[in-house]
């Protein structure tokens, strides 16, 4: 035993060794310079320099953003350290917030203002803020002016179609304007013998999708003002519950859509097992045509509430980025996302997340499956009567309550007895008093 | 004689639906895993064509290799430095005066009772200040750091069933504490250390948590979080059956140490209980 425990010891020293020499994760450090730096007027301005960028890209577009890191790198010498949180993110992102250890830069996934605004520079003079959109600088800029991200696309959200299931079932879904008419091409295609819906309790439903019940003109209800000044009751919400009750009810959604992830949810639309996903957008459109580059879909406005209310696209924070306060490489950081804007190397980004180019030259010149599906909804949407909003949450609601929406997604599909939409209700209002605060 | 029948007869019934339970999340991973990538059937349902070429492909995948490297060396290293450090201590505290070890227990009991999730930020930010990201040793020390408490106990336990005459017997005979330790005490603890040595390595082996917020560096990444990668979309699409395929080989290893050593696992629990 004693020999035993000898061989464990000098392992131990063994493993020690190994474990704490070799690569500490800073990649590339001694690549040699090649051709391109050589030719390269700006090559090795940021020798040295160690950036560390967390993201939570995955497949495509991690692909996509590894090339154009390693591009970077060759073109000035810098290195660049990729922490690729792909669905952790936010945890991972929360976590380091508040260890205080942000890394240099970091995608904002929709919260540079509401989040991290306290940790991000404010890069208001930089070049690319002058070539956003209307529609991008609605969601990225402060109320003071500020701009705490390189934004290079938008998150464009919507009810998305199956066009050839719904060909199929005999529903244009061109002519859906309230959600009447939706629920009616739900029962038709339930009818062709299809689920109508892919859709899983998450707060695409029940955040995203509620705009038109609850804050707009001509809706069944407005209480814009009411949510922002944090005095609303929530008694209005009653409008969603009923709504979606009836459509569990009515056998609209999957059976296991409680247990459903996002890849499910895509996959039975993108095999025409459902004709419609409630609250998702482009990007998803184009997975779905990686999935089946046969098929046809067509991403189109939430439906109004009542014949006089709008259709409503909601825009997001696409891909954006921000620099950290407390980042000792700000300067190296602000190249880098100067870098990002550039036109070349953002369409190469959103050719892989699928999302819609945000800054205005490389809008007018952009082919990718996302400004697509966008541009397809302009054209065929041009006669209806429909509005681009805010995303409903970043609009209106104090930071976590979409975490507590997607929650209420489940209560709804778990109990929307009447008991159920009380206690749904009082839940809303205890949690919109704790977080308005 | 009847009633007993019977009786046995719901024994065999209640344990067949535990197995069928357990058993069923691994049914969904193999056959998710032999199948086609545009294979959108039920998962409950036989795959339309089986395609063991997901296992060749997860096979050739180096960052799976590179994984279970990680893996070996990290639960090598916790295995060392929990059994090393715990039957030390455990031996300590069996063997010191009855009002420190007390004292020690408490402590050691408080430590075990707290959730790692809820120290989870400040011991992030110190493993950060401290530059120990990126580093298996690092992350072993970690893991090892939170399981010493409840190791030293069960070896306290487990020590405390030998009697104090043979401790005695071999300082009569020169042994200074260190020679007793390891001459005499150390060879009766087999049985434990091979039960926690096992106990160890699945957990570092199945780690998630600490491994997904310390190891960034794709080269350093244990293979819970390459197959964690592969459940990511895989160029464009999302490769289920090739992401299975990985979770599978992923666990194996842990499944065929568990059927090896499953007799002398049992056996070592029952032994270390009773004397417990």
């Amino acid at each position: 035993m004693k020999k035993v425990f000898v061989c464990l010891l000098s392992l131990l020293l063994v493993f020690s060794l190994v474990g704490c020499s070799g690569d500490d994760g800073k990649s590339n450090n001694n690549k040699k310079p090649n051709q391109e730096i050589k030719d390269n007027p700006d090559a090795n301005t940021l020798a040295g320099v160690n950036l560390e960028i967390a993201v939570n890209f995955t497949g495509d577009a991690q692909t996509a953003f590894a090339s154009v890191c390693s591009a970077f790198e060759n073109r000035y010498g810098a290195t660049i350290t990729i922490d690729w949180y792909g669905s952790d993110h936010a945890t991972l992102m929360t976590t380091r917030m508040a260890a205080n250890n942000m890394p240099d830069i970091y995608v904002t996934a929709g919260w540079s203002i509401k989040k991290y605004k306290n940790y991000s520079l404010d890069l208001r003079d930089e070049p690319y803020c002058k070539d956003y959109t209307d529609s991008a600088l609605g969601v990225i800029q402060d109320k003071d002016g500020s701009i705490y991200v390189c934004m290079i696309s938008e998150g464009i959200n919507g009810v998305v179609y199956n066009v050839n299931v719904c060909e199929a079932a005999g529903v244009d879904y061109l002519s859906i304007h309230t959600w009447d008419d939706l629920w009616e091409a739900c029962e038709k295609i339930k009818a062709y013998g299809i689920t109508p819906l892919a859709s899983r309790p998450n707060a695409g439903l029940t955040s995203n999708a509620v705009g038109t019940w609850l804050t707009y003109d001509g809706e069944i209800a407005n209480v814009a003002d009411k949510l922002i000044d944090g005095t609303w009751n929530w008694e209005e919400y009653r409008y969603v519950i009923q709504a979606y009750g009836k459509a569990i009810d009515n056998g609209y959604f999957f059976v296991d859509a409680r247990s459903m992830n996002e890849m499910d949810t895509l996959e039975r639309l993108a095999a025409g097992r459902a004709g419609i996903i409630i609250g998702d957008n482009t990007a998803s459109v184009q997975t779905m045509y990686e999935m089946n580059n046969k098929g046809n879909f067509a991403i189109g406005p939430f439906p109004a509430s009542t014949e006089e209310g709008v259709e409503a696209i909601t825009v997001g924070e696409g891909d954006a980025f921000a620099i950290s306060k407390n980042s000792k490489n700000i300067e190296a950081a602000k190249i880098f996302l100067r870098y990002l804007s550039e036109e070349e190397v953002t369409k190469k980004i959103i050719s892989a997340t699928g999302r819609k180019a945000c800054q205005q030259p490389v809008l007018e010149n952009d082919d990718t499956d996302g400004t697509k599906a966008f541009l397809r909804l302009e054209e065929e949407y041009k006669d209806h009567n429909m509005v681009y909003k805010n995303i409903f949450d970043r609009e209106y609601l104090p930071s976590g309550m979409f975490g507590v929406l997607g929650n209420v997604a489940g209560k709804i599909f778990a109990d929307h007895s009447k008991k159920g939409e009380d206690e749904i209700i009082s839940y809303l209002q205890t949690e919109f008093k704790r977080l308005y605060k | 004689m009847r009633k007993k029948k019977g009786f046995r007869v719901w024994i065999l019934l209640v344990a067949v639906f535990v197995c069928f339970v357990a058993m069923w999340p691994l049914y969904e991973l193999l056959n998710l895993s032999v199948r086609d990538i545009s294979d959108y059937s039920s998962r409950l349902a036989f795959p339309e064509v089986i395609k063991l070429s997901n296992f060749k492909d997860a096979f050739m995948n180096k960052q799976v290799w590179i994984g279970f490297k990680n893996s070996f060396i990290y639960a090598s290293l916790t295995i060392l430095l929990e059994v090393v450090i715990g039957s030390m201590a455990g031996y300590g505290l069996s063997r010191g005066s009855k009002r420190t070890t007390k004292s020690i227990k408490s402590v050691q009991m408080l430590i075990m009772m707290v959730p790692g999730v809820v120290t989870l930020v400040g011991t992030y930010a110190l493993m950060t200040k401290l530059g120990l990201t990126n580093s298996l040793f690092a992350l072993a020390l970690l893991t090892a750091a939170g399981g010493i408490p409840s190791c030293s106990f069960i070896y306290m336990n487990f020590i405390n069933s030998i009697p104090v005459a043979l401790d005695e017997a071999a300082r009569i005979d020169g042994a200074n504490v260190t020679n007793t330790f390891f001459r005499i005490i150390l060879p009766q603890l087999t049985p434990i250390t091979i039960t926690r040595s096992i106990m160890i390595a699945i957990g570092a082996w199945n780690n998630y948590l600490m491994p997904l917020y310390l190891i960034n560096n794709a080269n350093k990444q244990p293979i819970i979080l390459v197959i964690r990668s592969a459940f990511a979309m895989v160029g464009g699409d999302r490769n289920l059956a090739m992401a299975c395929a990985t979770c599978t080989i992923g666990i194996l290893p842990v499944i065929v140490v568990y059927c090896i050593l499953q007799k002398r696992i049992i056996a070592s629990q029952i032994g270390s209980s009773i004397k417990g």
